[in-house]
């Protein structure tokens, strides 16, 4: 990366980094990461999700099931450390969308859409 | 003023200085200079939109499974040969690609200062494929 580019994205990252709804976005992150409890949900969830489309593909899903599985949606949904972390995600996609804005109307292209990593399909 | 509309202020302005930085690269500027040159070879243009179309027929009609798949698949290499062998086309795709790669690059180099991806946070949601 030439000196010039990567000073304007330092300075950038510097300015992002003082910013409060993204350093609220990394705490709740870190938060989420590391919350015992909600992990435990997440993990039997995955699991339910497996049994569940095996399940579906042997033909043999009942409606406990269904609704075992809907129950266990809801709580990792409503589970306090996983609301702070979706209040705080569309928080900052409203902070980083306002710069992608500033960034893609000088460029004349998406420049998120551009630079993200492949989506793995 | 808060601190916070201090912050995102000085954001946006830190933006627009590194979509200015990203406009002065050889990268940047390269894409520019073919895109200029497509808008004014009419020829280039008609293939590509041609080579465009049969690609998107060729996807349609592969999922209602057409009956002149093989057909439908000999033009749409001989339109990709064109497409390689035509010079502006051949220098819009290097030149879109260079840039790309220096973007991720950027974006990677944001990525790994920032603790979170700037640019899969921000693009717009998609279906996949």
């Amino acid at each position: 990366m030439d000196a010039e580019l990567q000073q304007a994205a330092d300075q950038f990252i510097e300015t992002l980094q003082n910013n409060d709804t993204i350093a609220q976005f990394r705490s709740a992150r870190e938060a989420f990461d590391n919350d015992a409890e909600l992990h435990e949900l997440r993990s039997r969830y995955g699991a339910l999700v497996e049994e569940f489309q095996q399940k579906q593909a042997d033909g043999t899903l009942t409606q406990e099931d269904i609704n075992e599985l809907r129950g266990l949606q809801q709580k990792v949904n409503a589970h306090p450390t996983a609301t702070a972390m979706i209040q705080a995600q569309n928080d900052v996609q409203g902070v980083l969308g306002d710069c992608n804005a500033a960034l893609s109307n000088t460029l004349g292209f998406d420049f998120a859409a551009t630079a993200a990593p492949a989506a793995a399909c | 003023m808060s601190r916070s509309t201090d912050t995102t202020q000085d954001m946006t302005a830190a933006a627009r200085e590194l979509a200015g930085a990203i406009a002065e690269t050889a990268a940047y500027r390269e894409f520019e200079q073919v895109s200029s040159a497509l808008r004014n070879d009419e020829q280039a243009r008609q293939l590509l939109q041609q080579f465009q179309q049969a690609q998107q027929f060729a996807q349609m009609s592969g999922g209602w499974g057409g009956t002149n798949a093989a057909n439908q698949q000999q033009e749409l290499q001989q339109l990709e040969q064109q497409v390689i062998n035509n010079p502006t086309l051949s220098r819009l795709f290097k030149a879109q690609e260079q840039m790309i790669a220096m973007l991720k690059e950027l974006n990677e180099y944001m990525t790994e200062r920032l603790g979170f991806d700037f640019a899969e946070l921000t693009k717009p949601a998609g279906g996949c494929c």
